[in-house]
């Protein structure tokens, strides 16, 4: 599914982003990256969303290396990635159904085909009740919820989500877990970068450390462990 | 979905204008304004070389034949200069003749001619018109060499400093025009560049989702275009309230030269004027788009 070999990254301003990753995520795993600020998370991530380039080594998604892509080729490739932010990023002038259509109507899917979609969607991230209502109206837990059915709705393989619970009291967050892990149960990978203590140790899922660029971890079953 | 894209992309481009309201309000005023000088200059240079074409028309070359010829000798002037090169029209104006033409122009006062006939003072002429009015000092020399010939009138010189002139203005308002384009493509720009960054975070979860650069970009050219195409119409309709009353007082009042006829340069205005507003607008669109959005 996701391979990184031996990939570096260094920055215009000579910053080291990673430093020689090489880690492989096997389909329908659920992973966390975890590290502290500047550890090189982001790299990761703007690797696979096709961003940025590596200075050597590949990244490789669904057997196509992602920095040989050329740039006409790379929105097709984003659309087998679903992303989700920390702060939603959800459009306030549109509605809850509008936000999730729009995900849609980007790829070029039929009118009959998102009348069909982005109910089902909504219903398994549990906002069946909340479509006409626009993002101001939502609590944090279920914007973070419309951020999800958002990046869900396209069926990408992968879902790289960055930091989901960081704006979220735990009640929420887990509840939030919950459906990631639901999500992952149906078949699709998830990458995710927390900071989150508790959400890593509850969920005793598989753990990649980076530190400086580097790997410094990659655990089965592994716990948070980082001293901030 | 092909068929509803159009509709969504003209949407989000109405949207976007609507959004920039007062900024989209004055690029369509400003793209008003420098078609409807755009519209001034090219009426200007329009009618400048339908005028020149006028003049060009009037300008003749007149040679005065010997008082003392013969009738006999006139003739064989008049076929002399009928058959030299770059003369079109050729026509014989015998003393008879000019008086009649010194009568007319002086309508009443030609009471001061009563009891004089041509032949006492006046001298037959040949009228020539050219085919090239460039050559028209070589066609007057080889006139003057024609044995029987008195004399040249030639208004050359003037026709050409006419010429020269419209050439000056016709210059001008080309370069006008240029300046005017640069001036409504950077104001486009700048609103483009508003609504781009208005619709940041849109642009940013499209280019997430997998939008494609021209998915990304559609809507701002087409609003771009769409501001274009409206300020070319109000200037369009206001080009015709004006040019039709310049008409109506050049009629009155300066009647010497006729103007291009409004219905017969409306299809080149609308064609000229459509073309440069969606140039503006595209071009406008691209430049904001190049610097402020990577997609």
């Amino acid at each position: 599914m996701i391979d990184f070999d031996n990939v570096t990254v260094v920055y215009k301003n000579n910053v080291t982003g990673l430093d020689k990753v090489s880690f492989h995520i096997d389909k329908g795993e659920f992973v966390f990256l975890v590290g502290k600020t500047g550890a090189g998370k982001s790299s990761a991530i703007k690797l696979l969303t096709a961003e940025i380039k590596p200075l050597s080594g590949d990244v490789w998604l669904d057997g196509v290396n992602v920095n040989k892509l050329k740039n006409r080729k790379i929105p097709f490739h984003r659309r087998k990635i679903g992303v989700v932010f920390q702060d939603f990023r959800l459009l306030r002038d549109k509605t809850v159904y509008e936000n999730v259509a729009l995900a849609m109507e980007i790829v070029g899917a039929s009118k009959k085909q998102i009348r069909t979609e982005v109910p089902n969607i909504l219903r398994l991230v549990g906002l069946s009740q909340k479509t006409r209502e626009y993002p101001s109206s939502l609590s944090g837990g279920e914007q973070q919820r419309v951020g999800i059915a958002r990046a869900l709705v396209n069926r990408p393989s992968l879902i790289i989500a960055d930091e989901p619970t960081g704006n979220l009291d735990s009640v929420t967050a887990t509840s939030i877990m919950e459906l990631f892990e639901e999500i992952n149960r149906q078949g699709t990978t998830i990458l995710m970068v927390t900071h989150s203590e508790k959400i890593v140790n509850d969920m005793n899922k598989r753990v990649i450390e980076l530190d400086h660029g580097m790997l410094i971890r990659d655990d089965k079953k592994g716990v948070y462990n980082i001293e901030n | 979905m092909k068929i509803r894209r159009p509709f969504y992309f003209l949407k989000n481009a109405l949207i976007g204008m609507k959004r920039n309201g007062e900024m989209t309000v004055t690029a369509i005023l400003t793209v008003t304004s420098c078609l409807l000088l755009f519209g001034v200059f090219m009426l200007l240079s329009a009618n400048i070389n339908y005028i020149g074409e006028q003049i060009r028309n009037q300008c003749q070359i007149q040679a005065y034949i010997d008082f003392d010829a013969t009738e006999d000798e006139e003739m064989l002037v008049y076929s002399q200069v009928r058959s030299l090169p770059n003369v079109s029209e050729c026509d014989f104006i015998s003393k008879a003749d000019a008086m009649e033409e010194y009568r007319d122009y002086l309508g009443a006062d030609a009471s001061a001619f009563d009891g004089l006939e041509g032949e006492e003072f006046l001298r037959s002429s040949v009228k020539v018109n050219m085919t090239d009015i460039e050559k028209a000092k070589e066609l007057e020399a080889a006139i003057k060499n024609i044995p029987g010939i008195a004399k040249v009138s030639n208004r050359q010189d003037v026709v050409q400093r006419v010429i020269d002139v419209t050439d000056v203005i016709r210059t001008g308002s080309l370069a006008a025009m240029i300046i005017l384009l640069l001036v409504a493509i950077f104001i486009i720009s700048n609103t483009i560049k508003l609504s781009v960054f208005a619709r940041k975070d849109e642009i940013h979860i499209m280019k997430y989702v997998g939008a494609t650069a021209g998915f990304v970009r559609r809507p701002f050219i087409l609003e771009g275009v769409m501001t274009g195409i409206i300020g070319g119409v109000i200037s369009l309709v206001l080009i015709g309230f004006g040019y039709t009353y310049v008409i109506g007082l050049m009629k009155e009042f300066l009647d010497i030269f006729k103007l291009i006829p409004f219905s017969e340069i409306l299809p080149f205005m609308v064609a000229t004027t459509f073309i440069f507003g969606v140039l503006m607008g595209a071009v406008g669109s691209a430049i904001a788009l190049v610097k402020h959005l990577k997609v």
